[in-house]
């Protein structure tokens, strides 16, 4: 059985994806060294032809999983790697980030110790490219962390790594931005803490996430103004289409 | 030197010349030490000096006035215990058998938690109080929970450390951040519970609002109730709450009152130094000399050196920090960058060239601060606590003046809970604390007042407490009755709101600022919002046709906007009319003129100055203050302009005694005054702007055409005296007027018909003639 199936979302970054891709085999061979079985997933989503080629070339000299799909959405791409998963754990990569080397291994070794209802954050992002700050994770079990904080910002990126069980039960919701919903990561841990999930960061472990001039869903999402996409999202809908 | 310390020890004893605060317990067999002759003369300021006179004053009048002797006895608290056996000399019974039967002197004083201390003393001197006073207090032992008698020593200034009984000095003054019995008595906190509760803030009522302190929410930023509760959950289930079990247990038991505060690690840390003390209170009271942390993560030095204010003001680290500094990215620490990032940016440097310019600005590298905190999510935690149920609908407005807004508002909230129930609707003030008409609403109307929540929030901050709670309520429909704050709201998010609730909107007219561009909320978020509105109520059909003919609104979009006229009220009548054509047929007395509403540049007082100054045949009697604008515009009047000042009521005016209301707006909607004119049976003079004309013509009264010119007041008024008998036939049609298109019924009906979805789909609207729906 695979341990672990590291899963890299990819839509039309180009060359920005290679230093991804190469984080990502660095990640999984630390992990596979010590007896772990990884699989690394590309899932390129309506991506053009060069990331296209970058990604067949990658998958070919790294044993990697190729997905196509179509969606058009960062959600549904990632359910579909679930879907399409049948290993324990599962890591999340968007195409213009990475990951520190000991990721893998260090958040597995994390959540077989922590207990089936964690799942684990880097300790530290390190936000690089047109903006540079360095973002410490809180731990859900850090006694100052309040839960209450959740209702006014997201606490977590969206780059996890947790039990598959706990993906394909909480799938993320889809972004409703011509609806003014949007934050998917951020309605995706809200609501896996109020089904009793622990989000911890684990020690001594950093994401580094791009930081674009221009990014158009992180753009579209706050200039929309839009708010966190509520659970009840679909039921909503159907009520006000009955109304109508 | 020892001749000065000798001298400061008598200070509170002997001399006549003690500052006023320094308590001065004059011995009196009767009394122990509970006169405090300083104490008691600042309520008697005409009596003399000498303590004899005080003493029998108190015995002779003071007691069965209610007068407090001392500073540790109150009076109104004791007697709500005692009952009405001790109003006519509460202390004497108290002396005699109130303490024995465990009844408490003063919210800061608890006579079983002393007597359980010292029961065998407190029988030699009288009562528990006078043994504290008379060298009890030396002790340290505190004489309530949250009195703790060494922090309270620590806010004296030094020359009195140890010389002057704390409490009583506190006692004496005004509560505050260096004047205040136990570190967890916040002054900004209790006043936003006093202001909730709609209590005055004295003396008395703040120190019973401490010891009584009921809000399931913290009385002090020092005191964390979500993570006191999380961490010791048997303090949920405490009859006083988390806070009470804290005071009576916790405090005493090394239980962290907030996450920075971590009484293991100090008392591991500083355990020789405590001397019996409790770890916090310990470190409240030695704060100040900056030789301690309360937890691994504050540095008290590194907090004080990097705040101004703190250091500036000498306020609390650990308290600023909590009440302010946490939501302002304050740092409580210097910030380190911990090796192994350091490690994995330069393993992350090569595979990524953009990473490799983080290595060179590696030492400045903004650092998020982990500690910040949004200053929202406490105040909304505070709202839940008073909300506590959930409710279906929900208006807001900026505030509760006495206006026609207001009154629209109030309307609205009463409609509501006849259609479903009163618990079922909430009413939210969310600009500001003018909270003046509450006594408009019907009785149990549940309100929230967000300025109540704390003593300064931003408008940022009150827009986002207006989207948790509809996100967290979800009510069915929520009103807005001129809320800024909601108009924002919905101008930017409304879109996602309009699918959580449905979203209603009411307007009166367009206003127009100072150099007469038109302005106000139908200008400035109707176009980019109606989209989002299931309806736009206008209490005049002319502004109604104006917005969809003006606006640049979405064609398609028109017909949410209705009109809806406002209702004339229960209680209104027709007041002294055959009595005023007597009069004015008579001819013999000065014609009275009323003038009543808002001295604002809208209403233009200046043309009634004018009119006055033209007509000094009569008396313009004008009622009302300004609400918006600062300058007052009856500066300079003739002698025939009476001004009466603000009121509160228009059927509390002298009705009776005026002769015709006037009118002299320069734009408007239908004003609720001329309703109220109207009704109470004023032959009424007004300019037809906005939508008066739907109310006043030729028939129902005096319209002025044009409108500015004080001569054609002048004119019209002159018309009106001199003619009485139609002043008679134009009141009546004016009534008759009222009720056919201002009614309860019609305005419950059309209500219904705008607002209610389900009417709404049975009824059809007729776009661009509805005012005939209604006449």
């Amino acid at each position: 059985m695979i341990d672990i199936d590291a899963v890299i979302n990819l839509h039309r970054e180009g060359q920005i994806a290679l230093p991804s891709l190469r984080s990502a085999s660095v990640a999984a061979e630390e992990a596979r060294a010590a007896g772990l079985q990884v699989k690394l997933n590309l899932v390129l989503d309506r991506s053009d032809a060069e990331t296209l080629a970058l990604a067949e070339e990658f998958a070919a000299r790294h044993d990697a999983v190729l997905h196509q799909v179509a969606y058009g959405d960062l959600s549904k791409s990632r359910n579909h790697a679930v879907d399409c998963s049948s290993a324990r754990f599962l890591g999340f990569l968007d195409g213009d980030d990475l990951w520190s080397s000991n990721w893998l291994i260090e958040s597995y070794r994390f959540s077989v110790e922590a207990g089936e209802r964690t799942i684990c954050h880097p300790a530290w992002n390190v936000i690089f490219g047109a903006k540079q700050v360095l973002f410490p994770h809180p731990d859900q079990l850090d006694r100052k962390f309040s839960k209450s904080e959740l209702l006014t910002r997201n606490c977590w990126t969206a780059l996890s790594f947790a039990r598959r069980e706990i993906y394909a039960a909480f799938p993320y919701q889809p972004n409703r931005l011509d609806l003014g919903f949007g934050f998917e990561d951020w309605a995706w841990n809200l609501v896996t803490i109020e089904n009793g999930y622990v989000h911890r960061a684990v020690p001594g472990t950093t994401h580094f996430i791009r930081y674009k001039t221009s990014d158009s869903l992180r753009d579209r999402t706050t200039g929309l103004g839009g708010l966190r996409t509520p659970p009840d999202l679909d039921q909503l809908l159907a009520t006000a289409r009955s109304s109508c | 030197m020892f001749e000065v310390t000798k001298a400061l020890r008598l200070l509170p004893l002997y001399g006549d010349w003690v500052p006023h605060w320094v308590p001065h317990w004059v011995a009196v067999e009767r009394f122990g030490a509970l006169f405090d002759a300083r104490h008691y003369r600042g309520q008697v300021a005409t009596l003399g000096r000498s303590e004899r006179e005080l003493v029998s004053h108190y015995e002779s009048v003071g007691a069965s006035q209610g007068l407090s002797p001392s500073p540790l006895f109150s009076v109104e608290h004791y007697v709500a215990q005692a009952g009405d056996e001790a109003i006519l000399d509460p202390l004497g019974h108290f002396r005699s058998v109130g303490w024995r039967q465990g009844l408490d002197p003063h919210p800061c004083f608890s006579s079983r938690r002393w007597l359980a201390k010292f029961s065998q003393e407190v029988e030699q001197l009288g009562d528990p109080v006078s043994h504290y006073l008379m060298g009890g207090w030396r002790s340290g032992y505190s004489p309530s929970d949250f009195v703790a008698l060494k922090y309270a020593e620590s806010r004296l200034p030094l020359m009195f450390r140890g010389r002057v009984e704390p409490l009583s000095y506190i006692l004496k003054q005004m509560i505050g951040p260096f004047n205040r019995p136990h570190p967890c008595v916040s002054e900004s906190h209790l006043m936003s519970r006093l202001r909730q509760r709609r209590i005055e803030p004295t003396p008395n009522a703040i120190w019973h609002q401490v010891a009584e302190w009921d809000a399931p929410w913290s009385p002090s930023p020092l005191f964390d109730t979500e993570f006191y509760e999380a961490t010791y959950p048997e303090s949920a289930v405490h009859p006083r709450g988390p806070f009470g079990h804290f005071l009576e247990t916790g405090q005493y038991q090394d239980f962290d009152p907030n996450p920075y505060f971590n009484s293991n690690w100090y008392r591991s840390r500083y355990g020789r130094k405590l001397s019996g003390e409790s770890p916090f209170l310990h470190y409240m009271t030695q704060e100040r000399t900056l030789r301690f942390d309360p937890g691994p993560d504050f540095s008290t030095r590194h907090y004080y050196r990097s705040q101004v204010m703190v250091r500036r003001r000498r306020l609390s680290p650990l308290e600023h920090f909590l009440e302010r500094g946490c939501y302002t990215q304050a740092t409580i620490q210097s910030n380190s960058i911990p090796a192994f990032v350091r490690d994995q940016i330069l393993e992350a440097a090569e595979f990524d060239g953009e990473i490799r310019g983080c290595l060179k600005t590696l030492p400045q590298l903004k650092v998020y601060n982990r500690h910040f905190r949004h200053r929202v999510t406490r105040l909304f935690a505070i709202l839940k606590t008073l909300i506590d149920r959930p409710f279906s609908a929900v208006v807001f407005v900026p505030f509760l003046s006495r206006g026609g807004a207001d009154l629209e508002a109030i309307h609205l909230v009463r409609w509501l809970q006849e259609t479903r129930s009163v618990d079922d609707v909430l009413l939210v003030l969310t600009d500001s604390d003018v909270t003046k008409s509450l006594d408009w609403l019907p009785p149990g109307t549940r309100t929230v007042v967000f300025s109540h929540l704390s003593t300064d929030i931003s408008e940022s901050d009150r827009i986002q407490l207006v989207q948790l709670l509809i996100e967290t309520y979800r009510p069915e429909v929520c009103h807005n009755v001129n809320s800024r704050v909601m108009w924002k709201l919905v101008a930017t998010k409304g879109k996602a709101l309009s699918l959580l609730t449905r979203l209603h909107a009411t307007l009166f007219c367009f206003d127009y600022d100072a150099q007469g561009r038109r302005c106000g909320y139908a200008v400035e978020y109707l176009p980019q919002s109606i989209e989002h509105l299931d309806s736009i109520c206008v209490d005049n059909d002319a502004f109604r046709r104006a917005m969809i003919e003006e606006l640049p609104l979405p064609k398609h979009q028109a017909g949410k906007i209705h009109s809806l006229y406002s209702p004339t009220k229960p209680f209104g009548r027709a007041i002294g009319v055959a009595l005023r054509i007597a009069r004015l047929s008579a001819g013999k007395s000065r014609p009275q003129v009323m003038w009543a509403g808002r001295l604002d540049r809208q209403k233009r007082p200046e043309l009634l100055v004018a009119i006055a100054a033209r007509m000094p045949e009569c008396d313009f009697h004008v009622f009302g203050g300004h609400v918006l604008d600062q300058h007052d515009p009856l500066t300079e009047v003739s002698s025939n302009v009476i001004r009466h000042g603000e009121y509160r009521e228009f059927f509390e005016l002298p009705i009776e005694d005026m002769d015709c209301y006037l009118y002299t707006a320069a734009w408007d909607g239908i004003p609720n005054a001329l309703i109220d004119a109207m009704q109470s049976g004023l032959p009424i003079v007004t300019p037809h702007v906005g939508g008066i004309s739907e109310l006043v013509d030729e028939t129902t009264g005096w319209p002025v055409h044009p409108g500015d010119d004080p001569e054609a007041y002048v004119a019209t008024l002159r018309s009106l005296f001199a003619d009485p008998q139609e002043a008679l036939h134009r009141v009546e049609r004016g009534l008759d007027r009222l009720v056919q298109q201002h009614s309860w019924e019609t305005y419950a009906a059309r209500s219904a018909m705008i607002l209610d979805p389900v009417a709404r789909r049975s009824t059809p609207v007729v776009i661009g003639g509805e005012g005939a729906l209604v006449r």
